[in-house]
């Protein structure tokens, strides 16, 4: 067992060869064959992972750090290294499972979802080389390889959010552009991480979280009890993985790392040390002090979040992202990449409980994204979309977590949300599924509609939540499992949600109560997401009522049917996840000690992160969040039961009833941030950029200056040189010598007369010439 | 004074026949002046001593080139030409030549003028002959000698009674030694300049060697067949020797006295006799009718130089160690020729002047040759047919003539028939 | 040598000048030939006279060769002449400028 961890490089390995073979091969595979490839692939991720968990349960929770083979080292400068290094801790095993977990389950249900998609192949292939990227994210030991995994699932959901990009009526333009608006907001994110990267570099010489051998989750110069990593020698051997252990498999040993020298340790080892140490840091011409550092580090790292976990101000590209299909959508945006941010600031943790003030900052973000995600949501008429804002609304849980200090619940939060937020988008696959289906049917078989006019020509939404109605006869499974999803996410009781959510806003609370900084900030979130909640109720129990209660509003819907077995199956199995995953954390509450355990998920991730800590349970807190939720819920049915909603012309009752109108209306309009990003950035953008490449480029550089400069210059040149130079001067120079031999040539030949006598005269002067030349000397000399 | 006034005679008559020359309307009038001119230029050539040139001149110049240029005046008949015909030339223009040419002359005649009155005439260097000398051994009992001049053989193995070549030497003092095979080295200093020719004498007898030397002189001799004569004393049985002629009378009284006492060693001065067989006698000075030597029958030619070297020679009669005779050795030279004879002209002509002489054979040839080229005239009756056909030889036409059965010549007819070659003769 | 060099000089040339005119100045070629002539004559004078001045016989030589020069030119000179006046009927010189440039 204590050589699980040299599987570690297998769990990216066998994702990517997966997606190399759909690659090359895919299209000479059946589907069946791409799909047995890619799910089997992720399969056994996932059972790397279980693997992974067992040998950490096993070894008492030491976490191991491996070199993967043939990757020796990865920036080797002096002064500079950065290794390819795995690790294996709780937090990231935990992470691990969601991932391949859900993963799979998704790429099962893919299978059917796709089916007859033309491009079969491309679709796992992208999917395992998220899959890939996604686990580098979780596995890596350094901010660097995470950001590999970050870039990395940036560019899978760029391919698959516009997966669909040759779509006729436009709508194939429409997914390309959410899938570039995807890419850009995650790299506004990105340049945060790259900063915290390079900040965090240029502090501790290091990215490494903690190096082979070092404690992690010790304080600075304690000793604890906790088990915690040997330090013993790290050595290669030959060909294989590295591997720290614990010789005596099993022992409990008390070290700590104040032998280590500091600049031996990881970041967060240094940060601890630096910060007891009050020490300065030189950036620049300035000195400033590591907490200014920390702060700054976590700040970018909050930019960096909220660009990939969609918070304020960068989540907008979510919504949009739903062009893709909608496994994906329940893969990436629900369960996995969006919680990427969330994994690096709970990675990050020793810095965030150092830097009080970005703690603040994060918790109004993450409360301020929960309440307007959770606004936008309730005035959607896109099934999809209402479960893409309230994504966002989730993730402003999660990160207003982090920002009060409650990592364990942030974590846990993600893994009940992953599991019933990925069950909600499977189920709505399943029901737009059910709605093509039932469009086709009606189209093609049913009688024409009382209006008079074939339906199949008619433009037709099958994700319009108007165009449904009583599906819950028609999609049985579909109904359960999805009603399941949305009391989970609602969060009652005993469902998943529930307890993480609980736990969030008992951190809340306590923070405010007790915590020693950032109260205020506590006290705002727990009013913040309890407001939040009530919203998540409303809004879901809405979709539900909406979709599978009352009558059919089409024949659509009227012609819908279930979806097939492999597209079920995996909405059982998550829906019986989002029942009992919530026990996984069962706080100190009447029975479920007894059966569950106490906090066991708390004390199990508490063993990588060091400020995890157990939340005793706020019974009284927890019966008002729930009374808040069945409120809203019974609200919502009360509004939109009976067909109350739509029936009067496609309209929300909201909407008509005159105080709530304008509010909904804002909220349909997506509080206009799309529209106010569009005015203040990309029209601009678009505008500098149709300037300068139609007028500037191409008007000026193109045309006019290579016209009027370049062409009539060198034409004026060509011409100056070909008439005055070469046939004015050179070839009148040339003729010039010419014509010049000729009149000299005509002025002698004068001289040849022709008549002897002159010729005569001219040899008698010569020969006076020459007889006065030969006795000039004798007429100097003698005289 | 005789000279220079038959010089300016000429010399006026030769300008004034050439000024009329050219004056002369008729071209065989000036022909003819300037055939007196010529004439006059023949006589100043016999005033400078040239007789050749004169002859030359005569012949040649004035005899074949102005008769050919009348020839060609009387062929052309340009007597007739109007030379100086205004109506030929603008007078403006003739003027303007005429003051050209003037001014040319003027200037021409200025430059030789100046030239005349700044010049040396004399040559830079003197191109008289190196001076030369060679030995006579007249001594009877020194057995062969050997001559040497500043230690520069002069002559070796010199034996009684020969003469060596002459010997070029550098002007300067040279000390002459003469080594006899037997007996002592005799050396007497001498000194020699160009256009000297010497003759050394080593004479004595008995092993008293003496050296002499004698001026040869080879200039020509001016008066009329005569000859030059000298002698050289190097007879030791008297104490002076007188030259007699003996006439045909061959007697010795009263015989007139052509060298008179000339003593031991001494070279006597140049007398110039007629030629002639002559008698001459060498007879003791104070004894006139003891004749020492008898020179008889001699053949004295003119135009000679010679040299007589009166000594003895032992002769072996009988007596111990033989008994000495006088003996006389004529050293003969040829005289140069008189200057500006044909002899002269003649001896320069063919030894250093060859070649040119034979290239201008040549060129007379060409002036010959392109005379006739450029005179002949293509008769127009005379044009060849150009046939193309070269004519057959005879034998081969009548074959051809005889299969074809027509003549096949453009030659026509006329050929002879010939019979068959008849077996050849044979035995 | 009674009559000095420099007067035979000077003879020499007054013929020399008198020929030169004649070559310069008339317009019958057969004339202007003559002219030549005696200037080819007032050259062998000079020579001559110089000969004797030096006592060498170079000088007679030369005038020999001069006299042959002059007679060789001679011949073909006027076999010139009288082929150009075949063809022109006339030797005045001024009416021979063919060869003009």
């Amino acid at each position: 067992m204590e050589h699980y961890p040299q599987l570690i490089p297998l769990i990216i390995l066998i994702p990517s060869i997966g997606a190399f073979i759909n690659f090359f091969w895919g299209a000479k595979l059946s589907e069946r064959g791409v799909s047995i490839v890619a799910t089997t692939a992720s399969s056994l991720a996932f059972l790397v992972a279980v693997l992974l968990y067992a040998y950490l349960s096993g070894s008492g929770y030491q976490a191991a750090v491996v070199n993967p083979p043939l990757l020796n080292g990865w920036i080797r400068l002096p002064g500079v290294e950065i290794p390819w290094q795995l690790r294996v801790d709780t937090l990231s095993v935990t992470m691990m499972l969601v991932v391949t977990g859900v993963g799979s389950l998704i790429h099962l249900y893919s299978a059917g979802y796709m089916h007859g998609d033309e491009r079969f192949s491309r679709y796992f292939a992208y999917l395992n080389m998220f899959l890939a990227f996604m686990l580098v994210l979780v596995v890596g030991n350094n901010l660097l390889m995470m950001f590999v995994g970050w870039e990395g699932v940036g560019l899978c959901s760029f391919l698959l959010i516009g997966f669909w990009f040759d779509r006729a009526n436009g709508i194939g333009w429409r997914n390309s552009n959410a899938a570039k608006k995807a890419m850009i907001l995650n790299r506004i994110g990105d340049f945060g991480v790259l900063m915290a990267i390079f900040l965090t570099f240029w502090t501790f010489h290091t990215l490494d979280f903690y190096k082979p051998g070092e404690v992690a989750v010790v304080n600075a110069g304690e000793t604890t009890q906790t088990l915690a990593d040997k330090s013993g020698a790290a050595s290669t051997t030959e060909g294989g993985s590295t591997v720290t252990l614990n010789p005596e498999t099993g022992e409990i040993v008390n070290t700590d790392n104040t032998q280590v020298a500091t600049n031996q340790l990881g970041i967060f080892g240094q940060a601890q040390r630096m910060i007891a140490a009050n020490a300065t840091v030189q950036l620049g011409p300035f000195n400033w002090s590591i907490s200014t550092i920390i702060t700054l580090i976590t700040l970018f790292m909050l930019l960096g979040a909220a660009g990939k976990s969609a918070q304020i101000p960068l989540f907008v590209w979510l919504p949009d992202a739903m062009a893709g299909p909608t496994p994906v959508s329940a893969l990436m945006h629900a369960a996995t990449m969006v919680t990427a941010g969330v994994y690096l600031m709970v990675r990050s943790n020793v810095f965030f409980a150092n830097a009080p003030l970005t703690s603040l900052v994060v918790t109004l973000i993450g409360t301020g994204t929960a309440l307007v995600a959770g606004y936008i949501a309730l005035g959607q008429w896109d099934i999809k979309r209402v479960l893409a804002y309230s994504t966002v609304s989730q993730l402003g849980f999660m990160v207003a977590a982090v920002g009060v200090g409650a990592y364990s619940a942030a974590i846990f939060h993600l893994v009940t949300h992953a599991f019933f937020k990925a069950l909600l988008f499977l189920g709505s696959g399943s029901v737009i599924h059910g709605m093509e289906h039932g469009h086709h049917e009606a189209a093609h078989h049913g009688a024409h509609d009382e209006h008079g006019h074939d339906a199949h020509e008619e433009p037709f939404d099958p994700q319009d939540m108007r165009n449904m109605g009583g599906l819950r006869h028609k999609m049985p499974i579909t109904y359960w499992t999805y009603v399941f999803g949305t009391l989970a996410l609602a969060g009652i009781f005993p469902f998943a949600g529930f307890w993480s959510k609980d736990e969030i806003l008992a951190s809340s609370w306590l923070r405010g109560l007790f915590g020693d900084s950032n109260n205020i900030g506590g006290f705002i979130a727990l009013a913040g997401l309890l407001a939040a909640a009530a919203l998540t109720a409303f809004y879901m129990w809405r979709q539900v009522v909406t979709v599978f209660h009352g009558d059919p509003r089409t024949e659509a819907a009227d012609h819908a049917t279930e979806s097939s077995a492999v597209m079920t199956i995996p909405l059982i199995v998550l829906a019986f996840f989002s029942l009992f995953v919530g026990f996984i954390n069962t706080p100190n509450f009447i029975l479920f000690k007894s059966i569950f355990g106490e906090d066991r998920f708390t004390e199990w991730l508490s063993q990588s992160v060091l400020n995890a800590h157990v939340v005793e349970f706020q019974p009284l807190l927890a019966l008002i969040a729930l009374g808040v939720a069945v409120t809203a819920m019974i609200l919502a049915g009360r509004i939109y039961g009976h067909n109350k909603a739509v029936v009067n012309h496609d309209r929300d009752p909201l909407e008509l009833q005159p105080e709530t109108a304008p509010l909904w209306a804002f909220a349909n309009a997506r509080m206009y941030w799309d529209a106010t990003y569009y005015r203040l950035f990309e029209n601009p953008f678009n505008v500098a950029s149709k300037f300068l490449a139609d007028t500037l480029d191409w008007a000026f550089w193109h045309d006019w200056f290579h016209n009027m400069v370049l062409a009539r210059g060198f034409n004026a040149i060509a011409t100056f040189l070909g008439k005055p130079v070469d046939l004015g001067l050179i070839d009148g120079a040339v003729n010039g010598v010419g014509s010049l031999a000729r009149a000299i040539s005509g002025r002698l030949r004068r001289v040849q007369t022709g008549y002897v006598r002159t010729y005569a005269v001219t040899i008698l002067l010569g020969v006076v010439v020459v007889i006065i030349v030969l006795l000039l000397p004798m007429l100097n000399g003698n005289g | 004074m005789t000279e220079f006034f038959w010089f300016g005679l000429v010399g006026l008559i030769a300008i004034v026949s050439a000024i009329f020359m050219l004056r002369s309307d008729n071209a065989v009038h000036s022909a003819l002046f300037l055939i007196v001119t010529m004439a006059c230029i023949a006589f100043l050539f016999l005033l400078l001593n040239a007789p050749f040139l004169a002859m030359i001149q005569i012949t040649v110049y004035t005899g074949a080139i102005m008769v050919l240029f009348l020839f060609v005046i009387m062929l052309l008949g340009s007597e007739r030409l109007q030379d100086n015909d205004p109506a030929q030339e603008s007078q403006g223009k003739r003027r303007n030549r005429l003051f050209m040419t003037t001014g040319l002359v003027f200037l021409l005649l200025l430059v030789f003028g100046v030239a005349l009155t700044n010049v040396n005439l004399d040559l830079a260097t003197d191109t008289s002959p190196l001076p030369q000398l060679r030995v006579l051994n007249a001594a009877p009992d020194a057995g062969t000698v050997d001559v040497y001049a500043n230690d520069q053989l002069v002559a070796s193995g010199l034996a009684f009674n020969t003469t060596s070549s002459y010997v070029t030497l550098t002007p300067g003092d040279y000390t002459l030694k003469v080594q006899p095979a037997q007996g002592v080295a005799v050396t007497t200093p001498i000194s020699v300049q160009r256009g000297q020719q010497e003759t050394a004498v080593d004479y004595g007898n008995n092993r008293n060697l003496s050296v002499g030397l004698i001026a040869d002189d080879d200039s020509t001799v001016n008066q009329d067949r005569s000859g030059r004569l000298k002698v050289f004393n190097a007879y030791t049985g008297a104490d002076a020797v007188k030259l007699v002629d003996l006439g045909t009378s061959l007697s010795l009284t009263n015989a007139p006295v052509l060298i008179d006492t000339l003593k031991l060693g001494q070279s006597s001065d140049v007398i110039y006799e007629t030629e002639g067989t002559v008698n001459w006698a060498f007879v003791d000075a104070a004894n006139p009718q003891n004749a020492i030597y008898r020179v008889g029958n001699y053949n004295f030619q003119r135009d000679t130089s010679s040299a007589f070297v009166l000594t003895q020679e032992r002769i072996q009669d009988g007596t111990q160690g033989g008994s000495l005779r006088a003996l006389a050795i004529p050293l003969v030279s040829d005289a140069a020729p008189a200057f500006g004879g044909p002899k002269a002209i003649g001896l320069q002509l063919f030894t250093n002047y060859m070649l040119v002489f034979q290239l201008l054979a040549v060129l007379l040839l060409a002036s010959m040759i392109g005379a006739i080229v450029l005179t002949h005239r293509q008769s127009k009756s005379a044009t060849r047919k150009q046939t193309g056909r070269r004519v057959v030889s005879r034998p081969l036409v009548n074959v051809i003539a005889s299969q074809v059965g027509h003549d096949v010549t453009d030659e026509g007819a006329g050929l002879p028939e010939l019979e068959e070659p008849a077996a050849p003769v044979g035995k | 040598m009674q009559v000095s060099t420099e007067s035979y000089v000077m003879l020499s040339m007054v013929l020399f000048s008198l020929g030169v005119m004649g070559v310069l100045l008339k317009r019958n070629a057969i004339l202007v030939f003559m002219s030549v002539e005696l200037m080819l004559n007032a050259a062998n004078l000079a020579l001559a006279a110089f000969a004797r001045h030096w006592g060498q016989e170079g000088g007679h030589l030369f005038v020999f060769f001069v006299i042959t020069v002059a007679a060789a030119e001679v011949a073909v000179g006027l076999a010139l002449i009288v082929a150009i006046f075949r063809s022109k009927k006339s030797i005045n010189i001024d009416e021979l400028h063919q060869m003009e440039g």
